[in-house]
């Protein structure tokens, strides 16, 4: 991996929609930077054994290549029946909860130079991984209704990627990369298979000395084929085709040179679901000397909806039976005219750098969401009474809110061989009732991380956080329960024995003991999370 | 190396700048030599150079972000993180007298001048001559006997 960028704003200007909060970025290192040979392998305890290896090469002057192959065996985390809700510990008690998975993964890319001006870079990727998972899903047994069931559930997946660059003159280039997706997940509940082909073609022209435009088109069409159990059932056949088209364009202005930067971008989008989607951004970067440097931004982005949320039901909860009411089955029904949830974000952000060893940066936002997601009372169909009754509840764009908070984050570049780090977030949430998210964000982290290189040969890294207490949602969605603050410390030591040979031990979740850190699907158990360790050797030939 | 790296291949390209024969035109010019490179953590490396002369001159270093500045530099610098500047620096330079450098492997293959190569803590060169012939550029012969290879 060359670059890591994480944008934690509204990135759909560029990104098209569903980059609400943010975007993991991840950009590979060309072939050509990643030449000759790695191998690691390691061992631990939830770690509990992974293997690596790449082998990079020229083919000719002008290309090179590299394939790698990687997996791992993880240990399952600990379920602990004080953490599920009482009434189900009961029927828990039946089923395997162990969450351990195998994950195998390879892949190759080649570089080609084809002109000075012209490169093409092919690449591809497949996977397979098996995991262990314990659910429990809505049931006519009685008492608690609930039935928990344990599987092996399997996904797959395979990627081909091409990317053909060139470069029209010293101010324009342009780019047109298409890929195939195909990705495929088998568990009991459902299995989906999805193919996908993006065709993306971006173009970036420095006009004069103060326009930098980027602007794009895109298709994408995505095939996908569902087969679930009876408890969701769609409207719609188990097969779909979508198409999404794309445009955007970006101007990066600059209003003084080296000073003073305006962007102004968009994305118009059409999409099967929710039709024509507009999403702009603008940007102010004010470089006011070379220790202080000042931003603002205001974007709009969207969240289209899934499937679940138009056309699926899903047999959510049954309400056992009691002396005034027969057994209530709930679904919750997709709806066709369910919108597209919006966030309007605006973020201002402080940089300040009094040396180039010590940097600060602040940012403050907040987040005004709308149209997001609610449920409706809905229809009873009583035509089954008094075996049970039907209760119907309808996906609607009913609920709002908004949240607001602070980032702090600082570096210290002590020494060479000293770097400290001091990050802080705080999060405040206002939103109307619950939402479809089963975990809200913890109002404060806190975490400090030490880099030090006592020998040349030797590497400390030491990490310590602190998680604030949040709410998760429990009970089929009815009540909210605490998941208390939590701490932690991971330690990674690295000795370089040779300039080609590393070994390196690694401590996570330290000092602390196990907890609980977040909730997910209600229909999924709590896992707790404890220390572990593994140690590596990893070998450059 | 990793820092030191930086002020070794700032002192590489002075070096560079400095056994190579420029025309004529260039020579008579009393202008400072404008070496110029991408890479914000090579600022203090190349600004160090500013003190230093080649024949009268003085060596004034630049900062680039973008390929559309190049006309004003004598020479280049553009380190590994901006390979994919490389398509456009390469239409931008077109033959012209600027003597390219990096760091990016394969840039010598590719189109570049010189590219500097780290190995077991040591940098070595690579020159590709068919470059800077169309260029109009000679690198000093004492210079190409320490190249690791030559381009011809």
């Amino acid at each position: 991996m060359t670059a890591l960028k994480l944008l934690d704003a509204p990135s759909a200007a560029l990104w098209g929609a569903n980059a609400v909060n943010g975007v993991i970025n991840i950009i590979t290192k060309h072939s050509a930077d990643t030449l000759g040979g790695y191998a690691e392998l390691g061992a631990g305890d939830y770690e509990q054994g992974f293997i690596g290896a790449r082998y990079g090469t020229k083919l000719t002057d002008n290309a090179s290549t590299r394939m790698y192959i990687k997996g791992n065996r993880r240990d399952s985390l600990e379920h602990n029946s004080k953490d599920l809700d009482s009434s189900l510990v009961d029927a828990s008690s039946i089923v395997d909860k162990s969450n351990d998975w195998r994950h195998l993964q390879f892949g190759g890319r080649v570089d080609i130079q084809l002109e000075n001006d012209t490169s093409l870079t092919l690449s591809s990727d497949y996977y397979t991984s098996k995991m262990n998972q314990a659910s429990n899903i809505a049931s006519m047994d009685e008492p608690q209704y609930r039935t928990f069931y344990s599987e092996e559930l399997e996904t797959e997946g395979f990627n081909l990627l091409s990317r053909y660059t060139k470069a029209l003159s010293a101010n324009s280039e342009y780019t047109l990369q298409t890929y195939y997706d195909f990705a495929d997940r088998d568990e009991e509940l459902y299995h989906l298979r999805t193919n996908t082909v993006d065709i993306d073609f971006q173009h970036q022209l420095i006009v004069g000395q103060d326009h930098n435009i980027v602007w794009g088109l895109g298709y994408r069409y995505i095939s996908d084929n569902l087969t679930s159990m009876s408890i969701l059932t769609s409207s719609e056949p188990g097969s779909t085709q979508t198409h999404l088209w794309s445009a955007f364009v970006s101007d990066e202005i600059a209003l003084m040179d080296d000073a003073l930067w305006l962007t102004l971008a968009s994305r118009f989008e059409h999409n099967d679901y929710t039709g024509f989607e507009v999403q702009p951004n603008i940007r102010l970067m004010w470089q006011v000397d070379t220790k202080n440097s000042v931003w603002t931004s205001i974007a709009r982005a969207i969240r289209t909806p899934s499937r679940v949320e138009t056309n699926l039901i899903v047999n959510a909860l049954n309400i056992p039976p009691s002396d005034v009411s027969p057994t209530i089955k709930v679904f919750v029904v997709g709806n066709d005219d369910y919108e597209s949830e919006e966030i309007i974000s605006y973020e201002m952000g402080y940089r300040f750098m009094p040396m180039n060893s010590l940097s600060f940066d602040t940012a403050i936002f907040f987040n005004d969401y709308d149209k997001l997601r609610s449920t409706s009372e809905g229809t009873t169909d009583f035509s089954t009474y008094p075996d049970y009754v039907s209760q119907y509840t309808y996906f609607e764009n009913q609920y709002d809110g908004y949240n607001y908070g602070v980032e702090l984050s600082s570096m210290w570049t002590v020494t060479d061989l000293l770097q400290l780090r001091i990050n802080y977030s705080y999060i405040h949430n206002e939103f109307d009732d619950v939402l479809g998210q089963n975990t809200k964000a913890p109002e404060q982290m806190v975490s400090s991380i030490i880099d030090w290189q006592p020998l040349t040969t030797l590497g400390v890294n030491f990490v310590w956080r602190f998680i604030d207490s949040t709410e998760s949602l429990t009970g089929e969605g009815t009540r909210y329960k605490t998941i208390d603050s939590y701490k932690g410390v991971d330690i990674a030591l690295n000795w370089a024995v040779s300039p080609d040979i590393m070994l390196s031990a690694y401590g996570k979740n330290l000092f602390y003991p196990a907890h609980l850190e977040y909730e997910a699907e209600s229909i999924l158990l709590p896992y707790r999370v404890g220390y572990s360790y593994f140690v590596k050797a990893s070998i450059n030939f | 190396m990793a820092e030191d790296a930086f002020e070794l291949k700032a002192a590489f390209t002075y070096n560079f700048v400095k056994f190579t024969q420029w025309p004529q035109t260039r020579t008579e010019q009393k202008s400072a030599w404008n070496i110029c490179y991408f890479g914000k953590q090579y600022r203090d490396s190349f600004m160090a150079l500013s003190k230093k002369k080649i024949g009268n001159q003085l060596i004034a270093p630049k900062e680039l972000t973008e390929t559309n500045q190049v006309a004003q530099c004598d020479a280049i610098f553009i380190d590994s993180n901006y390979r994919e500047l490389t398509r456009r620096l390469f239409l931008a330079v077109d033959d012209r007298a600027i003597l390219t450098v990096s760091d990016i492997s394969g840039f010598t293959a590719q189109g570049g001048m010189i590219e500097i190569i780290e190995q077991d803590q040591r940098l070595y060169f690579k020159v590709n001559q068919q470059v800077l012939e169309k260029s109009g550029l000679t690198i000093s012969s004492q210079v190409l006997k320490l190249a690791v290879e030559v381009k011809r």
